[in-house]
């Protein structure tokens, strides 16, 4: 419900941070039981062909700077950023220490006046147009309907085509330096474990035990979901010899990854739809599967 | 010759309009340019305008102002929010029938509830237009469309009625016939701080009109003409004398109380904020 306004928001390149912690679905599902069903949903929930970043936190001192980094990012690549928490993070209470200031993006603002021919649409270097704030005398028009540099509505399949792929080639272009991804035992790793969210907390908890036992077992964490790590997960696949993917679906982020590892390695879901959060336990059975030492 | 000055208002490269021969849109929007002409202090540069998805909502992309085309219904909660964020802007609102009292009917009431300070124009051609003539909360009893092929069944809203009983302090209608009461209609609107609600009913020839049998739109504009009666004239008439296509036009409420903007900045003072 509502997403169409996600749309806009590309579309009109407003920038807006959503969050969505997610529970058990569809529809009203199991409230407020733990799920990361909405995977796709923060990837694909809105009609139309559009761009979007998502970022995932695993705790609460990282909820609060993935915040802050959201709106950055919305800020500078005037695009919808989709904070992507599940009841697991969205329910924790950690002790905290809290930075007395951070980093703020500056609102983009026009570089040359009216007179000069500003246009609110037109794109700077990286990409993202600088349009002008309301109320400050530039008379731009802002609408959901693809429009050219002046922003004005135009039914041209040349600007139509130009305008989808600036909206996905400004993401693009920037993407190795919005994609962030949490590695650890990945020195001497034979098999890995993806997860994002509340389940890295758990996924994390069976690698520790995994590692005890012997088993060589590193543990990634996606920080960033989209866009996705797919140069990092390519090179992944080429070092392990098989990727244990933990998420709380049916199975939603295991296709990126297998997309990803294009068939360099095995991929095997460890999946878990049933209003409960992961025990270590059920994500080590996996590894071992994985790994040939069940 | 009347001067044209109301010409500097409007992006002479973005005109024609893309509306049909006969529309009643462009009235109303003139009408509105008019009307902030008139107000003091209200520039194209402090001025936004808002507006939905439909014909009417066309008008923001031909004036000359800082316009925002929103999604459909939408217009209300995209102008409040504006609203909120710059209290020193002065917001229009321009919808349509369909726009705001169907898909944006919850936004409409709760806008009128909440008392913003905004100036809605709700252009009333009793029909999705833009769409091709499906029929709207707003299209008559009877009336055909082509989701009602044999005549709606569905009761309209009285837009008007629902405004004020949702709580908007500035309740009016007038016709695209009757232009030079339209104009003080909104611009009394514009005066009123809070949330002030006009419908404006412009003829549709294209897609309502047409399949309804009512003519060219000089004979819809005459039935305007013929059947619009003044609310003073209104609240005198007998009950059996407010039948047929009989309607009220004018100023049907007024109110002062306290704008969801100046509560709003109360609020953000009390919670050590900024002061307005």
């Amino acid at each position: 419900m509502k997403q169409e306004l996600i749309g806009y928001a590309a579309a009109a390149e407003i920038p807006v941070v959503i969050v969505n912690v997610q529970r058990v679905g569809p529809s009203t599902g199991q409230p407020t039981a733990p799920s990361q069903g909405d995977v796709m949903q923060a990837r694909w929930g809105t009609h139309g062909d559009h761009s979007i970043i998502v970022l995932s936190p695993w705790s609460v001192r990282e909820s609060f700077d993935l915040a802050v980094k959201a709106v950055n990012y919305a800020e500078r690549f005037r695009t919808p950023v989709i904070l992507l928490m599940d009841e697991i993070v969205g329910h924790l209470r950690e002790n905290v220490e809290l930075p007395e200031t951070v980093e703020i993006y500056p609102r983009r603002t026009p570089k040359i006046t009216r007179a000069e021919g500003y246009e609110p649409y037109a794109p700077d270097a990286d990409l993202v147009p600088n349009v002008a704030n309301f109320g400050e005398g530039y008379h731009i028009h802002v609408t959901g309907l693809i429009h050219d540099e002046t922003g004005f509505p135009v039914g041209s399949p040349k600007i139509t085509r130009e305008f989808i792929k600036r909206m996905h080639e400004k993401i693009n272009i920037a993407a190795d330096e919005i994609i962030e991804v949490h590695e650890e035992f990945m020195s001497d790793a034979d098999y890995a474990v993806v997860a994002f969210g509340g389940t890295a907390r758990t996924a994390y908890e069976a690698v520790l035990n995994a590692r005890k036992r012997g088993v060589k077992v590193g543990f990634v964490r996606l920080v960033t979901i989209f866009p996705f790590a797919d140069k990092i997960i390519a090179e992944l696949a080429k070092k392990v010899k098989g990727i244990v993917v933990a998420e709380l679906n049916y199975g939603q982020i295991v296709n990126e990854v297998e997309r990803a590892a294009a068939g360099q390695c095995k991929v095997e879901l460890c999946a878990k739809y049933d209003m409960t959060i992961f025990e270590p336990e059920e994500i080590e059975a996996a590894i071992d599967e994985v790994s040939g030492n069940a | 010759m009347l001067e044209r000055s109301y010409e500097k208002f409007f992006r002479q490269n973005r005109l024609p309009h893309l509306w049909c021969p006969g529309c009643g849109n462009g009235i109303v929007m003139k009408a509105i340019v008019q009307a902030i002409e008139k107000k003091s202090g209200w520039t194209q540069d402090n001025t936004i305008i808002v507006s939905g998805i439909g014909c009417s909502s066309r008008a923001s992309g031909y004036m000359d102002f800082d316009t925002l085309h929103t999604a459909h219904g939408r217009a209300i909660p995209f102008a409040t929010g504006i609203k909120l964020a710059r209290p020193e802007l002065n917001v229009v609102v321009i919808t349509g029938d369909g726009d705001c009292t169907a898909i944006g009917g919850n936004h409409f009431i709760h806008g009128c509830r909440r008392n913003v300070d905004l100036t809605v124009i709700l252009f009333n051609n009793n029909i999705y237009g833009m769409t091709g003539g499906q029929a709207s909360p707003m299209t008559p009893l009877g009336k055909k469309a082509t989701t009602a092929p044999y005549g709606s069944i569905d009761r309209p809203f009285d837009a008007c009625k629902l405004a004020e009983a949702a709580g908007a302090t500035y309740v009016a209608r007038s016709t695209a016939f009757h232009v030079q009461h339209l104009v003080k209609m909104i611009e009394d609107g514009l005066d009123n701080a809070g949330f002030s609600f006009i419908e404006a009913l412009v003829q549709c020839p294209t897609a309502y009109g047409r399949r309804n049998k009512i003519g060219e739109p000089a004979k819809m504009m005459a039935w305007m003409r013929d059947n619009a009666v003044m609310k003073n004239a209104w609240d005198k008439l007998p009950d059996d004398k407010k039948v047929g296509d009989k309607f009220p036009i004018g100023l049907f409420y007024k109110a002062e109380t306290e704008t969801y903007d100046e509560a709003y900045h109360h609020v953000i003072e009390m919670a050590g904020g900024a002061a307005k």
